[in-house]
């Protein structure tokens, strides 16, 4: 069918409207959330990029509030 | 008649469609979980109900053609659509999860340890074995109020490194190893043998494992979930000290039979910015060690939670989106359940057992789900009391 014949198929107002509500409803089908649980279990807290080198683990206990 | 035939399908088939997914409608959605990749999604209940058809053999020509149908669509189009749906979902390429498992084999677990702790937890005694003072920082904090002199004991947990990576081996069988920069994996790994110890149960009979406080009035248990910072452990740490029980803090698991919360020893872990609205109740905190992580910029006390039955186990009465504003109003609000799913899963350990992940759909659903801010401590007391009390 050509471009020329194709505009020629003139639509009412009702059916366009019908036609963008199926189309709506098509789109929609679309639309998913995907989500992934953690791969392992896991505790908070980002992970700390400079355990192991250095002075190892960077996180230090602070004493002197112990009496 | 299309919807309700859908319906009538899923309850006949009770969730299990076909061995890889499974379909549970929440709200005016699918969830839809995957065994290949223990993935869940949220889809349009039409489009699980497509996805049901492709996965039970059903010609995607025929599928095309109903659907083209039933919303008077071009065929081409709706074939395009569901081609797309099968190449996903039935015809995906390799799993994630088919990674090759880590060898342990030429791993030996070294003889000597520099650092020896033992903790007492109901009746059980754990050693905990660890070669550097560095590697015992990443346990030992949070189990302090537990250790013991040195005694007999039951289980051996020893934590060693070897070519940047951190090991774990309990009673001498290793149970894996972690990259540096995945310690908090290790942490979780070490947490979830020691429930497993405690409760007597393996991995396999857990449905996950939560990212929450969990807090009981002694008859049910609450789940208290949000982002880091949004005030979950000050919240715990608050209703303890007004007559409410602390089961658990940032780790919960719960059990896949019961679906029961269970307890998890582990100090509640106070920041620093918190200190000054808990000293009130806790001027124990000004005299406790203080942890600085630098790379976290987190500088922790811990608080021995008020709970020593560490054998504890409670049915989940609901769960709270909590978030702590300054200033703002007291707000408390039902939440649909598709919005507390998406918060939910990715902050979560969930079992890729098919018959867990069924169960957890199934428990989720019946779950009530809440999102409460505060800025002021007393209400929000007062507000959690009033949803144990079931009067929102």
């Amino acid at each position: 069918m050509s471009q020329k014949e194709t505009n020629k198929k003139d639509i009412t107002r009702k059916d366009a409207l019908k036609k963008m509500g199926s189309y709506a409803a098509f789109a929609a089908l679309g639309t998913m959330i995907m989500l992934n649980p953690q791969k392992a279990q896991a505790v908070s807290g980002p992970p700390d990029p400079n355990f192991g080198g250095g002075n190892g683990i960077r996180g230090v206990r602070i004493d002197r509030n112990k009496k | 008649m299309f919807y309700l035939w859908f319906f009538v399908f899923l309850t006949l088939f009770n969730l299990n469609i076909q061995a890889i997914f499974l379909l549970k409608p929440i709200d005016d959605k699918t969830v839809l979980w995957s065994s290949r990749d223990n993935q869940y999604l949220v889809l349009e209940n039409t489009t699980a109900l497509l996805v049901s058809k492709l996965s039970k053999g059903i010609d995607f020509e025929d599928i095309s053609r109903e659907l083209s149908q039933e919303l008077s669509l071009p065929i081409k189009e709706t074939t395009d659509f569901v081609l797309d749906l099968k190449k996903r979902f039935i015809d995906p390429g390799p799993s994630k999860l088919l990674n090759k498992p880590e060898s342990l084999k030429d791993v030996v677990v070294p003889n000597h340890f520099s650092v020896e702790k033992f903790y007492k937890i109901n009746e059980l005694v754990i050693k905990a074995c660890f070669d550097s003072q560095e590697s015992c920082f990443l346990i030992h904090p949070k189990f302090e109020h537990l250790e013991i002199e040195s005694q007999k004991h039951d289980f051996c947990f020893k934590t060693f490194t070897q070519d940047a990576r951190i090991f774990l081996a309990v009673d001498n069988k290793l149970i894996g190893s972690w990259p540096f920069d995945e310690f908090h994996y290790f942490q979780g790994k070490y947490s979830m043998q020691l429930i497993q110890k405690i409760h007597k149960r393996q991995e396999d009979k857990w449905l996950g494992v939560f990212h929450a406080s969990a807090v009981s009035d002694k008859k049910s248990a609450m789940l208290f979930l949000g982002d880091s910072g949004n005030g979950k452990s000050t919240s715990l740490a608050l209703l303890q000290a007004h007559g409410f029980d602390c089961i658990a803090d940032d780790f919960v698991p719960v059990a896949a039979q019961s679906q029961e919360i269970y307890s998890f020893p582990a100090a509640i872990s106070v920041k620093k910015t918190s200190l000054d609205t808990l000293l009130p109740f806790y001027p124990e905190l000004s005299d406790s060690k203080e942890y600085d992580f630098k790379v976290a910029q987190k500088i922790v006390r811990y608080l021995k939670p008020n709970n020593s039955d560490f054998s504890s186990h409670l049915p989940c009465k609901g769960l709270v989106f909590i978030k702590y504003i300054k200033d703002a109003p007291l707000s408390c609000e039902k939440i649909d359940k598709i919005t507390a799913f998406q918060k939910l899963v990715p902050d979560s350990w969930l079992s890729p057992i098919k018959e867990n992940a069924a169960i957890f759909l199934d428990w989720f659903d019946s779950l009530d789900c809440f999102k409460l801010t505060y800025s002021n401590n007393t209400e929000m007391v007062a507000q959690v009391s009033k949803l144990f009390r079931d009067e929102l």
